[in-house]
């Protein structure tokens, strides 16, 4: 019996444990499937991979292989631990021995994969004994070896941004790279959603349109993690025809995945105990048992908490590194580190953020807890992809909080793991995001008077630039003319730009930089008085200079953490589209969001009791996005009594089911419930973006809105609390019957006009 | 969000053949400034052309001694970076740019200073519009092998050029190999510790003795040229021509200052400005050159003046295997030199003692002098530096001893 096998025997005979153990599922092992190598695959190539213990290939390699051979642009969905890396390096390094001219771009949505496969691909080009040169081009290569990695480098290892301001404007310096070209790679694929993703299919487009000036058509090869829609995906990422392989060879070994529900402490309000106190208990016993245990939380907060819990374990040792965290915000040295430490076991417990997702190797662990849901399938499964990545028994452990969707996913198991992950949607058309990089192209390229931009046909934009005086307008061109750097004001990652740059005061002779952090989260995170959490360590923020973007805060050591709210006001600024439904009218246009924090409080460790509040005092963020909202009658007077309180509980029970449907995460989208609008003084719901110029959320909720009041309606109705949890309507005072209203509410949003 | 009724993603039911009024968009408004229109098949650019006398002088820099300075430092400083090749031309270049980096930034104006049999003649060619890059581009003259002159051109001017090239590589020939004369580089290390700054009008300023009147500031070139382009006044294009060409008439009149002081001809001379292209001709291993030089400085002035002289031209005279004459100059800088450098003078003079002059005594002797010049540097040094120091002077001076005693014994045995 493996450690694994009798753990969980030990559990299920446990009386308490057993209780919260909602579902134990078994994910049987896979036998390998295999071809032999290509026949034309260079005897080099061959002997390489012998070497390394490979003698024949996964099915989805051979695919690869072939496909690319044929100039066919592909997406390999492949789970982690599956050789994916060979589904690019074959073909790739294939090409450049027949062409030792031959160029390839891979591209990973961080810097720290990319130093990680540069060391895998080496290792291969070695064992080959040919003179291929790959190199990483990023913000830490030294300026001294730039123009050698220009000139000589066959396999560049880069990421979106560094294509973005410093290669592209600068394509002049690498004609030979941009002639020869013949693989773009895009690795992890499924993470370029959202905002990112936008960004990153437009620095696509700059960069096959580089190539065609240059004269090259380099194939495109994705490889991603399961999702619902990956051709999709890859075609809207990369403007290319994609086929999908998804014949994945590789074996695996059993998992076990356990569903966790923590005790319920107050039946009345079907409050369980927090699932933070529970993942340490659990991971604590892991500790002790010596199981290696990668534990995910979603916040940066939580991930801090419970490495400031675990730590106590080993409290006594000096110097003990073997429970650490993870997340970005901490250096790249400090990340390195921390890989090398799980690799050679050195680390037992690594807590993380989603940032221990992507592809970063740090070999097998046995055990994953997730804090959570996650927000989305793919991520769950990527997560859970940490335990056990290439055979031997493994376990993964869901503990759920107290939010509907989590409570939704214990119950439903089948959610996470029948075979339906959700779409990953990105939103190139957002007019923003459009707008920046079709400056960036016009800079690196002049655009013809006959020119589209990929997909999009783009003259009267480039008439507004040239309004802007941006552009010069020539007989057949249109032309750079502007003394400014466009990509160097555009930032990929955050929609909002600015960080703020966090300063540690403790020592005064010794200030440090210790991270950073967007505006938005720095909004609740790091506003005065706020106690910020690094390495499990406590600062308070004694100061912070929004207008330089500073935070300067103090090593402390206090028993409590704060937890801020926001305020928001809408406007709106146009209406595109209009459905009259039923009871209600659904508008889609765009808006503008008043940000605004407004207090704090003070939220006591281990019984998260309430100790204090304060104000916070920082001017409002604003939002352009886009929205849809749902305006209907109020319900006849004295049919409900509770009205406002039912519109504040049904949008809480509404935007937690919407992840469901519209495959985003909860963050991405918001909803707001106004009593009397502004625009007509009907009560209405707003649904809109999180990000400036939308990303195509909202505007999706006009078509599944019918679909979503139901499944909230009967989420909430299935809920074992009285009055209202978390889990439902959020958490509520006994005995006033809101449950109750906000079900008869959602049940006016959707009842037929003509039954009332 | 305006703009957001201007996107299209389905096609366009009539591409209008672009009846483009041509006319309408050509910047035919300049040829009232009197620049020169040149029309070509690939399109126009423009062009001012000015004679200057041979005698011309500029600042306190006359024209005429270029040609002589050239010939003298072909035949006596073959390799030196301010000197070209071959006998192939010289020319002063200088652009002016819609910005500082890119592939989007344009060059509008190409200056470029030529010797002609009769005169100095300074070209000017202006980029009618950026549809015309390419006539614009060949009109330069640069041919293969020509020695081009200018200040930062080696990191600004020729790669901005490089960049303008690739983007109509088609059009153009292969972009000749120039040799580059980048006067910024030699400007720091001929006047180092001289200069505060070494923007070409500093140097112009204070190596020249010449000072603008009324000239436009660089940064709004780029602003004029777009306005010119845009609106149709060429009044202030005028004053970024005449930047231009101050820039490029410093340029030859800094070129034939520093040719003079490397040829040893200058008489703003002095024993700064020596011991730097002394120490420069040492790095770039015109030995000989250097140890001449270092020679001459020694000769011209007070010792208590230039120790740096004294010092490595003891480096150079132990390379040469001169030990005694090494020591006898490294002597002399320790006794001028202050500081870790006087530490240094004082531990090399112990090192050649010890090492090729054997006399142990003696180094002993300038072993405790270092060590005494440490104590009086405490406060200086960092404290690894002074450990390393101090580790060094003990075992050097441990060492010294043995030899001493060992050679005392073999002594005795005889």
């Amino acid at each position: 019996m493996s450690e694994i096998s009798k753990l969980l025997d030990e559990w299920v005979k446990d009386p308490q444990k057993r209780q919260q153990i909602q579902s134990i599922h078994t994910i049987e092992p896979r036998e390998a499937k295999t071809v032999p190598f290509p026949s034309d695959l260079d005897p080099s190539l061959v002997s390489a991979l012998k070497r390394k213990g490979i003698q024949e290939l996964y099915t989805h390699q051979a695919s690869a292989y072939d496909n690319a051979r044929k100039g066919q642009s592909f997406t390999a969905i492949t789970p982690t631990a599956s050789g994916k890396s060979l589904c690019y390096h074959l073909p790739v390094l294939q090409s450049i021995i027949e062409d030792p001219k031959s160029r390839a771009i891979y591209l990973f949505p961080t810097k720290a994969l990319a130093q990680d496969q540069k060391t895998d691909v080496n290792e291969l080009i070695e064992a080959t004994g040919k003179q291929i040169n790959s190199f990483t081009y990023d913000g830490d290569t030294e300026p001294g070896i730039r123009r050698k990695v220009r000139t000589n480098g066959n396999i560049i290892l880069t990421n979106p941004d560094m294509l973005h301001s410093g290669i592209l404007p600068h394509h002049t310096k690498w004609v030979s790279m941009f002639e020869n070209l013949k693989f773009i790679v895009i690795d992890e694929m499924h993470t370029y959603k959202g905002v990112f993703g936008s960004h990153v299919a437009h620095v696509i487009r700059r960069l096959k349109r580089i190539c065609a000036f240059y004269g090259s058509h380099p194939v495109i090869i994705c490889t991603s993690a399961t999702i619902q829609n990956p051709k999709e995906l890859a075609d809207t990422l990369t403007h290319e025809n994609h086929v999908v392989l998804t014949n994945n060879g590789a074996p695996s070994g059993t998992k076990y995945f356990l569903f966790y529900n923590p005790p319920i402490v107050h039946p009345t309000y079907n409050v369980r105990r927090s699932a933070i106190l529970e993942v340490r208990d659990l991971a604590e016993e892991l500790y002790k048992k010596r199981l290696q245990t990668i534990i995910f939380a979603k916040s940066r907060v939580r991930v801090e908490m419970l490495v400031t819990y675990l730590k106590a374990l080993v409290s006594k040792k000096l110097n003990d590194r073997s429970i650490q965290g993870y997340r970005g915000g901490y250096l790249p040295s400090e990340r390195r580190d921390i890989e090398k430490g799980l690799r050679n076991g050195d680390i037992r417990t690594v807590v993380s953020t989603n940032a221990l997702e992507l592809g970063v190797d740090i070999g097998q662990l046995q055990v994953c807890i997730m804090t959570g849901y996650p927000g989305n399938i793919a991520s769950a499964w990527q997560q859970a992809g940490r335990a056990g990545r290439r055979q031997g028994e493994s376990l993964v452990i869901y503990v759920a909080q107290s939010t509907a969707l989590d409570q939704y996913v214990v119950d439903h198991p089948n959610y996470l793991l029948g075979q339906s992950p959700e779409e990953v949607r990105i939103f190139p058309e957002n007019m923003l995001i459009l707008m920046d990089h079709l400056k960036c192209a016009a800079f690196e390229l002049p655009f013809d008077k006959q020119e589209d931009y990929a997909e999009y046909y783009v003259q009267s934009l480039l008439e507004h630039l040239k309004d802007e005086n941006v552009l010069l307008e020539t007989g057949d061109k249109w032309h750079w003319m502007a003394e400014s750097f466009p990509a160097s004001n555009i930032s990929l990652r955050s929609a909002s730009q600015d960080n703020v740059i966090i300063i540690d005061q403790s020592i005064p002779t010794q200030t440090r930089v210790i991270g950073e952090m967007d505006l938005f989260s720095a909004m609740t995170l790091l506003h005065e008085e706020a106690i910020y959490l690094h390495q499990g360590t406590q600062f308070q923020v004694e100061l912070l200079d929004w207008d330089e973007k500073k935070a300067y805060v103090t090593e402390v050591d206090v028993d409590y953490f704060t937890d801020a709210n926001i305020a928001v006001e809408m406007k709106v600024l146009s209406k595109d589209k209009q459905l009259t439904k039923k009871q209600v009218e659904m508008t889609f246009g765009d808006i503008i969001v008043l940000a605004h924090p407004t207090i704090f409080k003070k939220i006591k460790f281990d019984t998260h009791d309430n100790i204090g509040s304060g104000t916070i005092d920082l001017p409002p963020l604003e939002l352009h996005t886009s929205a849809t909202w749902i305006t209907f009658d109020k319900p006849a007077h004295g049919a409900m009594h509770l009205f406002a309180d039912a519109m504040v509980g049904a949008a809480y029970a509404l935007h937690s089911f919407i992840p469901l449907f519209l495959d985003c995460d909860r963050k991405d989208v918001h909803v707001v419930p106004q009593m009397k609008s502004i625009l007509d003084e009907q009560p209405t719901f707003f649904i809109y973006d999180s990000y400036p110029g939308g990303i195509g959320l909202s505007e999706r909720m006009m078509d599944r809105f019918d679909e979503l009041v139901e499944e909230t309606h009967s989420q909430v109705t299935a809920c074992p609390c009285l009055d209202g949890c978390p889990a439902c309507i959020g958490a509520q005072e006994a005995n006033v019957g809101l449950k109750e209203e906000v079900l008869l509410l959602l049940n006016h949003l959707v009842r037929e006009a003509d039954v009332l | 969000m305006a703009m957001k009724g201007l996107l299209k993603k389905q096609p366009e039911q009539i591409k209008e053949a672009q009846a483009v009024d041509q006319k309408k968009l050509l910047p035919n408004q300049w040829e009232s400034s009197g620049y020169e229109r040149v029309e070509t098949p690939e399109g126009l650019y423009f062009k001012v052309t000015t004679h200057y006398p041979l005698d011309f002088e500029h600042g306190l820099v006359k024209f005429s001694e270029l040609d002589k300075l050239l010939l003298q430092a072909k035949e006596k400083f073959p390799g030196h970076p301010l000197v070209p090749h071959d006998d192939k031309r010289v020319l002063f270049y200088d652009t002016e740019t819609t910005g500082l980096k890119g592939v989007g930034v344009h060059i509008f104006l190409n200056g470029i200073i030529q010797r002609f049999p009769t005169h100095f003649q300074l070209d000017q060619y202006l980029l009618a519009s950026p549809e015309f890059e390419v006539p614009f581009l060949k009109a330069l003259p640069f041919q293969l092998a020509d020695t081009i002159v200018t200040y930062n051109g080696k990191s600004f001017d020729i790669p901005q050029l490089e960049v303008r090239w690739t983007m109509n590589r088609k059009e153009l020939p292969p972009f000749p190999t120039l040799f580059q004369v980048d006067l910024f580089h030699g400007s720091k290390r001929l006047w180092k510790g001289l200069q505060e700054r070494y923007k070409l009008q500093d140097m112009e300023r204070e190596q020249l003795a010449f000072v603008r009147e009324e000239d436009m500031p660089g940064h709004l070139a780029p602003i004029i040229y777009m306005d010119a382009l845009r609106s149709n006044t060429t009044e202030n294009l005028d004053r970024v021509l005449e930047h231009n060409k101050w820039d490029l008439l410093s340029l030859v009149a800094l070129y034939i200052r520093s040719l003079q002081h490397l040829l040893d001809q200058s008489e703003q001379s002095n024993s700064a400005i020596e011991i730097n292209l002394a120490k420069w001709l040492k790095d770039i291993k015109l030995l000989p050159h250097s140890k001449e030089l270092y020679e001459k400085v020694t000769e011209r002035y007070e010792r208590q003046d230039i120790p740096h002289a004294y010092y490595y031209l003891s480096l150079l005279k132990k390379r040469e295997k001169e030990y005694e004459e090494s020591f006898e100059l490294m002597k002399i800088a320790s006794d001028e030199l202050q500081g870790i450098e006087r530490l240094d003078a004082l531990l090399y003079c112990a090192k050649i003692l010890e090492h090729q002059l054997k006399d142990f005594n003696l180094a002993t002797n300038y072993v405790l002098q270092a060590k005494a010049q440490l104590l009086t540097l405490t406060a200086v040094l960092t404290r690894e530096k002074l450990a390393d120091y101090l580790l060094d002077l003990k075992k050097r001076d441990a060492r010294i001893s043995r030899k001493i005693i060992s050679r005392e014994s073999a002594d005795f045995d005889k």
